[in-house]
């Protein structure tokens, strides 16, 4: 299976999407990283991410616990569609972290990075001004954006085997 | 701190307001702070404005914010600075463009005043730099104006 990836972009493994999810499974922030921005692209892939969410439901209601003493839950990859792969984490505060990357990642690979997106994420919100944005989540700052856009930028060399 | 400085924002609606109130509250604790600095760091008496100077940016900072500071002079002998990164009062926080006036960490520059009263200092001082800014550091300068004559209050009778 593995040997049948194309890589749309010539790219493997790389990001192509990021979203966090609210617990009313609003959109708090979604992104999507393609080298050559095609917009029916980002289209598709916002779908994959909402499709992700009911499988998300599923996953974290069925209570199943990663660690003993961590009500979080890294959900591993929840399906794969087309090129992609979708991965998932919650909170035991419904906060879904979702990515969706080309190809398929080992698994460790992706709760690393994935905790550094929730890491960045309490930093972002963790904002005393977040309340007085016109965007209450306080993922609307040109910060988050920036370190979000590096940590994937990051992420997709790695992947590439390019340094 | 953080919730504290958006709540006055909410309430006073107005940044030059909010920054006068967070001097007064600093200008408060720093009468009493003066006290426990004074006891802590086993000192009586300064001889002069350079050892002030000194110990407020290498024992005060250090004691009460658990930052190092360091102390520049202006070529005026009765101004000095004090300079410091890693402000705990700003971790996480992000200065929206619409508050990019609001000297948010004003309380300290009341504090170091208000400390410096107690014991007959008369100062101003000033947010000159700031990290929430952009600045490299974060400065606060100290204005000497007078040593006050120590003062009998009638409750001494």
């Amino acid at each position: 299976h593995m040997a049948s990836f194309r890589g749309k972009q010539g790219q493997t493994g790389a990001i192509r999407a990021v979203a966090v999810i609210g617990k009313e499974n609003e959109p708090l922030y979604l992104e999507t990283f393609s080298p050559d921005s095609k917009e029916e692209d980002s289209l598709s892939l916002h779908y994959h991410i909402h499709t992700s969410l009911d499988i998300v439901e599923e996953k974290t209601s069925t209570g199943r616990k990663t660690y003993a003493n961590s009500k979080e839950t890294y959900l591993g990859q929840l399906f794969a569609v087309e090129d992609y792969s979708v991965y998932g984490f919650a909170t035991n505060t419904k906060m879904k972290f979702i990515v969706l990357v080309e190809g398929v990642q080992a698994n460790s690979s992706m709760r690393t990075w994935i905790k550094e997106l929730h890491e960045q994420y309490l930093y972002a919100t963790s904002n005393p001004f977040c309340e007085l944005m016109e965007d209450k989540s306080g993922l609307n700052t040109n910060t988050f954006r920036k370190r979000i856009a590096q940590r994937v930028a990051k992420f997709n060399r790695k992947s590439s085997g390019r340094y | 701190y953080g919730a504290l400085v958006t709540t006055m924002i909410k309430d006073f609606q107005d940044v030059k307001i909010v920054n006068q109130e967070l001097e007064k509250m600093g200008f408060n604790i720093g009468l009493r702070l003066i006290d426990e600095f004074l006891a802590k760091a086993g000192i009586t008496q300064c001889r002069n404005l350079k050892e002030t100077a000194h110990y407020i940016a290498k024992v005060g900072f250090k004691m009460f914010l658990g930052i190092n500071a360091e102390v520049s002079w202006s070529t005026d002998s009765r101004q000095f600075s004090v300079e410091f990164k890693n402000n705990p009062l700003i971790e996480f926080v992000e200065l929206p463009e619409r508050f990019k006036d609001l000297e948010y960490s004003n309380l300290l520059c009341g504090v170091i005043r208000g400390a410096l009263h107690s014991v007959n200092m008369i100062v101003t001082t000033a947010l000159k730099r700031s990290e929430l800014r952009g600045d490299p550091l974060s400065e606060i300068q100290v204005t000497l104006k007078e040593i006050a004559a120590e003062k009998v209050t009638a409750e001494d009778d």
